[in-house]
């Protein structure tokens, strides 16, 4: 309930930093450090790199995302950019260049 | 996960922290604390328990109210509310400004009134200074 939401008319520039969950309809450009989960839904834009919980990606992530959990990169998302995390999946329909790193 | 959400609508959440420039069409709450610039062409809330500090370059919506802590000017195209346990320092600059009964206000305000007819020799609106605490 106490979720941070950058809703689709918003643009962040600089670093958020929260222990619960982030949801990015909007722009946000700057570095993204979540304790719970990050969710960039279809036609939300982050330029920085991620570091959090579950993540689920739809729209367009440049920069590296790092996960204490999973990483479900989904149909229509867009991610250049490094991903680290315990699990990974990546839709048909997905775009991803990067390496990825399941720490084994 | 996070519920869905009315897509122009933006939270701070109440744990999260940002630090930097915020700017968009839509209306934003904050539930935490931001420290930097706001620029929304829409509604500014402050939540109790949210916090603002906007520094130099202040805030700029369309209505902004405040329920938590703001410090920084503040320019609105409409209304600005300063709500009961509120604290805000700096100068307000509004179609119209409220200061509520138990909100802790300090710096200028600046909004258009009419003055009434017997001080009304210099024009219709003049800039008022308020301290309040």
């Amino acid at each position: 309930m106490a979720s941070t939401v950058i809703g689709s008319g918003i643009t962040i520039e600089g670093e958020i930093t929260t222990d619960d969950d982030v949801v990015v309809q909007g722009t946000l450009r700057g570095k993204l450090t979540a304790k719970d989960g990050v969710t960039v839904e279809a036609g939300g834009v982050v330029e920085a790199d991620i570091v959090s919980g579950p993540a689920h990606v739809a729209g367009t992530v440049t920069g590296n995302i790092s996960s204490t959990d999973r990483v479900d990169l989904q149909h229509g998302a867009r991610v250049v950019g490094n991903v680290k995390a315990t699990r990974i999946t990546i839709a048909d329909g997905a775009q991803f260049k990067g390496n990825v790193d399941m720490d084994v | 996960m996070a519920k869905a959400t009315a897509s122009r609508e933006a939270v701070i959440g109440r744990s999260a922290k940002v630090r930097g420039r915020i700017t968009g069409e839509g209306d934003l709450t904050v539930l935490g604390q931001v420290e930097g610039e706001i620029n929304l062409k829409g509604d500014l809330v402050i939540g109790e328990g949210g916090s603002i500090q906007a520094g130099t370059s202040g805030v700029d919506a369309n209505t902004v109210t405040v329920s938590g802590t703001l410090e920084g000017d503040v320019h609105a195209r409409g209304m600005i509310r300063i709500e009961s346990g509120a604290h805000v320092r700096g100068d307000m600059h509004g179609a119209s400004v409220s200061i509520e009964e138990g909100a802790s206000y300090t710096g200028r305000l600046d909004a258009q009134f009419d003055l009434p007819p017997e001080l009304s020799g210099e024009g219709t609106s003049r800039t008022g200074t308020a301290k309040r605490r």
